[in-house]
């Protein structure tokens, strides 16, 4: 044994704890190590000291009471815990104690009495509840008709029914002594009639549950004005069983119809309009249909036909029918070709007006636009030389050069004006005219005759630019003007739906699952109006995420749909990113 | 019969109580987490003595001790139902002790250390022997019976003296050892040490001991002599 494996052990050993090899060990090393055996005896000593010394002292009694207060206090609260609860009675009113408890029941018990409400309305439309209320409650409407009994399938029973009673018989006799009328007729039907007081003295004394007012001669019975009461109640009634049938035939279309299912839903009368506006926004179709009688009006004519001469301009283009107005992107066209053309200055000026006119087409979606639209046009220019009401046509409407003579002729002292302007705009810069013609007339085949002529070095009188010039910039004006309205209602437009988003976006904090879903769709398409495509795939990677894996496929189906809607072309790894991003 | 019933049932009582005084620690602690307030009896009755000596050499305050003492048995209590005998019951209590005293410790780390010398006090041994310095200054001959009783007197007041001089980590282990004789094992699994440690740690405090004796000018081989 070496000293460190004493110095391990030692102690164990002056306590003698040690196995008895062991201790012989270390005995054996004691004698043999001065050191070691230095320390082993100092550690003796020390530890006899201690033991014999240190002093052990005792808690005081209060402490040791304290003690095992606590411990039974404790035991007590444990057993008290442990009994067995009272049964339900004793639960309730321990629940009943909590707040939660009593919101949870207060809004338990106004949700069953919704509820009941809502289903007694319901079943009050149904038809049996109709005809037992009617036979309850009806006794004094049907007194005074014709009453046939409900067609049995027995035809003993009725048979034994029809048959009367003794009783029933006795005051039939009396019904048919007093009037003649009355009991089982010749069909074998009962013809029941209102029996008053004064023809049925022997029920005077006999209590009735509804005192009848006495009819006196010539005084028409009270129960008229109830009667049509009752009437007009019942053609309610049968306006709502139409109603509820229509609605009926309404969900059932939409169930049969394979979309999706978030989609099923029947719109409010002011949703359904709104949502029809919108669309009508959407679908430049429709905004052709809807912008033609306002076309008419406004002048949004780019194409113009012929026209009488004396005709004021906005009065002509009011007049054809086969105004048709130009596409945006028709226009844009033509433009392009015009540029092409090398036609610079004022060409592209009315360009710059077409295009806004063909903006107006894009934005006009909402009616509301369309029909600024219209009242804008109505407001004549200021310009007084329109104020005087124009000649009849003198001249043929294809002949553009007495189209310049011709339109002035009420007003010589005017012409004299317009043909020198003209012809001083003419020496000034002579493509003007073309320009003009080129924006004025759309027709390319006048325009290529125009510019030859013009072109020929023989400038005809028929180019005096002065009406259309003056027809130019008023229609310029109002086109200036109109998309200013334009602009701003698109830039409404816009803030609607960032609105409309943030609304969306606050709701989802609250919202259900199921509306959830609903929401993430309607961000999405949203943002898809706003032209925000990477927020748009977001929300329908979100609105896909949110349904459960047996129905996302046809959500996948639905947003390819809205794409389609928009126009818009989805690629299929853009649809496969949404669809495969997550969830598969 | 009846007087035959009633003695069997002393019997049996007695040999109940002989049977508590013989179970384990953790039995009595089973015992009383299903309802026997006897069995805590017991219990506390045989670690009370080792537990509060411990707590006051700790602490130094035997107020303080009380009251830790009496933290230390009602965490016993309140978690009684939920001792595992994975542990030996008095590892599980030293643990509770000694984690209470730290916590003490702990607190009033930043507080001034006044050492109050309590009139009510013992000066040395138990209460109901010792002469505390209230009854002394009353009776200054009351403490007059011989030189060995006067010289024990110092032994011990120097001993305790040396007990405090001890670290922390020395004293506890030397506390553990000395007056609730546990084992080294067990100390080192208090502890949260190796047993080598513990033992080296042993060592260092009785040495400390040793020297602090001398210096106070008592020879080891003559007290023990």
């Amino acid at each position: 044994m070496n000293c460190q494996t004493f110095e391990e052990h030692y102690l164990e050993e002056i306590d003698g704890l040690l196995s008895p090899e062991l201790s012989s060990q270390i005995q054996a090393h004691i004698r043999s190590c001065v050191t070691c055996r230095e320390r082993y005896e100092a550690a003796q000593e020390s530890l006899l000291l201690t033991r014999q010394y240190l002093v052990q002292h005792t808690p005081s009694l209060a402490l040791d009471q304290a003690i095992l207060k606590g411990a039974e206090d404790h035991l007590k609260r444990l057993q008290e815990e442990s009994k067995p609860s009272k049964g339900w009675m004793h639960w309730l009113g321990q629940r009943l104690e909590q707040p939660s408890f009593q919101s949870a029941l207060a809004f338990s018990t106004v949700l069953v009495l919704v509820g009941s409400v809502y289903l007694y309305r319901f079943a009050s439309q149904k038809e049996w509840i109709a005809g037992f209320k009617k036979q309850a409650s009806g006794v004094d409407q049907l007194k005074d008709m014709p009453a046939t009994p409900a067609p049995q399938k027995n035809k003993r029973k009725r048979l034994q029914q029809a048959k009367p009673t003794p009783n029933i018989h006795a005051d039939t006799k009396n019904n048919e002594q007093a009037s003649g009328a009355g009991g089982p007729s010749s069909t074998g039907r009962f013809t029941r009639r209102r029996i008053t007081d004064t023809e049925n003295p022997s029920k005077k004394n006999t209590k009735q549950p509804t005192k009848s007012p006495p009819i006196y001669k010539g005084q028409e019975p009270k129960f008229a004005a109830g009667k049509a009461r009752k009437t007009r109640r019942t053609r309610r009634r049968i306006r709502n069983r139409y109603k509820a049938k229509r609605k009926q035939r309404v969900f059932r279309r939409l169930a049969a119809r394979p979309a999706f299912p978030y989609r099923n839903k029947v719109l409010s009368k002011k949703r359904r309009s709104r949502t029809r506006t919108l669309h009508a926004a959407r679908r430049p179709k429709i905004q052709h249909k809807r912008i033609q009688p306002l076309a008419r009006n406004t002048q949004t004519i780019t194409r113009q036909a012929k026209q009488p001469a004396t005709l004021k301009p906005w009065q002509a283009a009011a007049r054809l029918p086969q105004n048709k107005p130009v596409s945006k992107n028709a226009f844009k066209r033509k433009r392009k070709r015009r540029r092409g053309a090398g036609a610079q200055g004022r060409s592209a000026r009315s360009g710059a007006l077409g295009l806004a006119v063909g903006y107006g087409q894009v934005g006009k979606g909402s009616i509301r636009s369309t029909r600024s639209y219209g009242r804008r046009a109505k407001v004549r220019p200021s310009n007084k030389r329109f104020a005087s009401p124009p000649p009849p046509p003198t001249a043929p409407l294809h002949d553009t050069s007495n189209d310049r003579s011709n339109s002035w002729t009420g007003n010589p002292s005017l012409k004299r004006r317009k043909v020198a302007r003209s012809k001083t705009l003419k020496k000034k810069r002579p493509h003007d005219d073309l320009s003009r013609l080129r924006f004025k007339e759309t027709s390319s085949s006048s325009i290529q005759h125009r510019r030859g002529r013009l072109a020929g070095g023989s400038p005809s009188p028929s180019v005096a630019a002065a009406p259309i010039i003056s027809q130019t910039r008023s229609v310029r004006r109002q086109y200036k003007r109109k998309s200013l309205v334009t602009k701003d209602y698109k830039k409404a437009q816009r803030s609607s739906i960032r609105i409309r988003i943030r609304t969306y976006l606050k709701q989802l904090k609250t919202a259900s699952r199921s509306r959830k879903v609903y929401i993430y769709r309607q961000i999405a398409i949203n943002y898809l109006n706003l032209g925000s495509m990477p927020q748009a795939r977001h929300y329908f990677q979100m609105y896909i995420g949110s349904l459960p894996s047996t129905i996302r496929w046809r959500a996948a189906q639905d947003i390819l749909r809205i794409y389609q809607r928009k126009r818009l072309s989805i690629q299929a790894d853009t649809l496969r990113r949404i669809w495969k991003r997550r969830y598969h | 019969m009846i007087v035959l019933f009633i003695i069997s049932l002393g019997l049996l009582s007695v040999e109940v109580a002989g049977s508590r005084e013989q179970l384990k620690d953790e039995d009595l602690l089973a015992r009383y987490a299903k309802g026997d307030l006897k069995a805590f009896e017991v219990l506390y009755m045989r670690h009370r003595k080792p537990i509060y000596n411990f707590i006051l050499r700790s602490v130094h305050s035997p107020e303080r001790a009380e009251e830790l003492v009496q933290e230390v048995f009602m965490r016993l209590v309140q978690n009684a139902s939920s001792y595992a005998r994975d542990a030996k019951f008095t590892t599980w209590l030293y643990t509770i002790a000694r984690n209470i005293c730290i916590d003490t410790h702990r607190r009033n780390q930043n507080r001034k250390r006044q050492q109050h010398v309590s009139l009510q006090r013992p000066m040395r041994g138990d209460a109901e022997e010792g002469i505390t310095l209230e009854k002394r200054l009353e009776d200054p001959h009351a403490e007059q019976a011989g030189e060995d009783r006067v010289f024990h007197q110092q032994i011990q007041e120097a001993l305790e003296h040396a007990v405090t001089q001890l670290s922390d980590e020395q004293r506890e282990v030397f506390l553990l050892r000395e007056t609730s004789h546990l084992a080294y094992q067990n100390i080192a699994q208090i502890v949260g040490v190796s047993e080598n440690t513990v033992k080296s740690r042993m060592r260092y405090a009785l040495e400390h001991l040793r020297k602090h004796m001398k210096s106070s000018g008592f020879s080891l081989k003559d007290i023990v002599g």
